[in-house]
């Protein structure tokens, strides 16, 4: 749409010219002006994080895959929904959320739950330092807003401003979710490691 | 300002860099002299999130399932709809034009029926006249 780049506005009239978050939004308006390449740059730049918190939320590698194909499918079909508030990636993350929840929503907790009882054996157990309990397991245990709070934070190194757009929150929610999310982690891991103590 | 209890829930925010210049001080104070909170920042950075690895089959699987699906981008839909508004716009012309023809010939026609029904209208005058001066003649009984 190249009235859309020309004029230097998206649509919902924010400037993308000039601002630090020019690198995604100059690859979008090239898509969006035909370069149909250019998303594949998009894809490639965050199909790392999209399946990173689409993994954290579903906790299954093969779904988790298949939400993150989904999520970039959509947003090539739908780009001109992007009206240039807020980043290109939270609204990647944003819509890779949508997805996750509606796929909770049609398996159900029982899933859900399921998976949090039988870890996939071919996951690398991801460790804390100081016993050999299993971050991966933990996470399960937190609920899923206290969870992709987290990982947007943690793994994305998504500012408190970028979490409250892309989940919709209040920034005040943001920092409750992460810190209760740490919370819930560390007295997870010591109820493990006092488990190891005394099975040993 | 000082704390009376810890502020757990500040020192979360403040290990993410997310407060204010004047309030992170006070928290940073706070956790110096305090042996409990400097157990829970201890805690919050003990431990990493599972992070998957950069898939560079990814983009492949990407195009795949897109060429499969075979979903357009976005613009396709658009473009489509702009090549065909002209050919909408002459339809609908076109239409608007046979309704106005079609009316108007219909009242010609309507007209030419009323004339032909009518016929001259200054014989019809002349028979209106001789019709009403029957009409108006005074009965054999009311000349006796």
């Amino acid at each position: 749409m190249r009235l859309i780049s020309r004029a230097g506005t998206w649509k919902g009239g924010a400037r993308y010219a000039g601002s630090p978050m020019d690198a995604d939004r100059d690859v979008l308006a090239r898509y969006l002006d035909g370069d149909e390449k250019a998303f594949e740059e998009l894809v490639i730049r965050y199909e790392a994080g999209v399946r990173n918190l689409v993994y954290g939320l579903l906790r299954d590698r093969a779904l988790a895959e298949d939400v993150a194909q989904e999520t970039f499918l959509t947003a090539y079909r739908k780009a001109d929904t992007y009206r240039g508030e807020g980043t290109v990636r939270g609204w990647l993350f944003k819509i890779a959320i949508r997805r996750a929840h509606d796929e909770l929503r049609r398996r159900g907790r029982k899933a859900e739950v399921a998976l949090e009882e039988a870890p996939e054996p071919s996951e690398t157990p991801h460790v804390g330092l100081e016993a050999g309990w299993d971050v991966t397991e933990a996470l399960g245990a937190l609920s899923p807003d206290h969870r992709a709070a987290l990982m947007l934070k943690e793994i994305e190194g998504l500012s408190y401003q970028e979490i409250a757009e892309t989940m919709g929150w209040p920034i005040g929610t943001v920092g409750t979710h992460i810190h209760r999310a740490r919370i819930e982690l560390k007295a997870f891991m010591e109820e493990k490691a006092h488990g190891l103590s005394r099975l040993s | 300002m000082a704390y009376p209890d810890c502020p757990e829930d500040r020192i979360s925010v403040w290990l993410d860099g997310e407060l204010l210049q004047g309030e992170a001080g006070v928290v940073e104070t706070h956790v110096e002299g305090c042996a409990s909170c400097q157990e829970l920042v201890q805690a919050f950075g003990s431990r990493t999130l599972p992070r998957l690895e950069p898939d560079p089959s990814f983009i492949v699987r990407f195009r795949a399932r897109r060429d499969e699906q075979s979903i357009a981008p976005w613009w396709t839909w658009r473009q489509l709809a702009l090549r065909l508004l002209p050919l909408a716009v002459a339809v609908v012309g076109a239409a608007i034009l046979s309704i106005w023809i079609a009316a108007s010939s219909s009242e010609s026609a309507l007209q030419a029926l009323e004339l032909e029904a009518l016929g001259d209208p200054v014989a019809f005058d002349a028979e209106v006249e001789a019709v009403l001066s029957i009409a108006f003649e005074p009965f054999p009984s009311d000349i006796e």
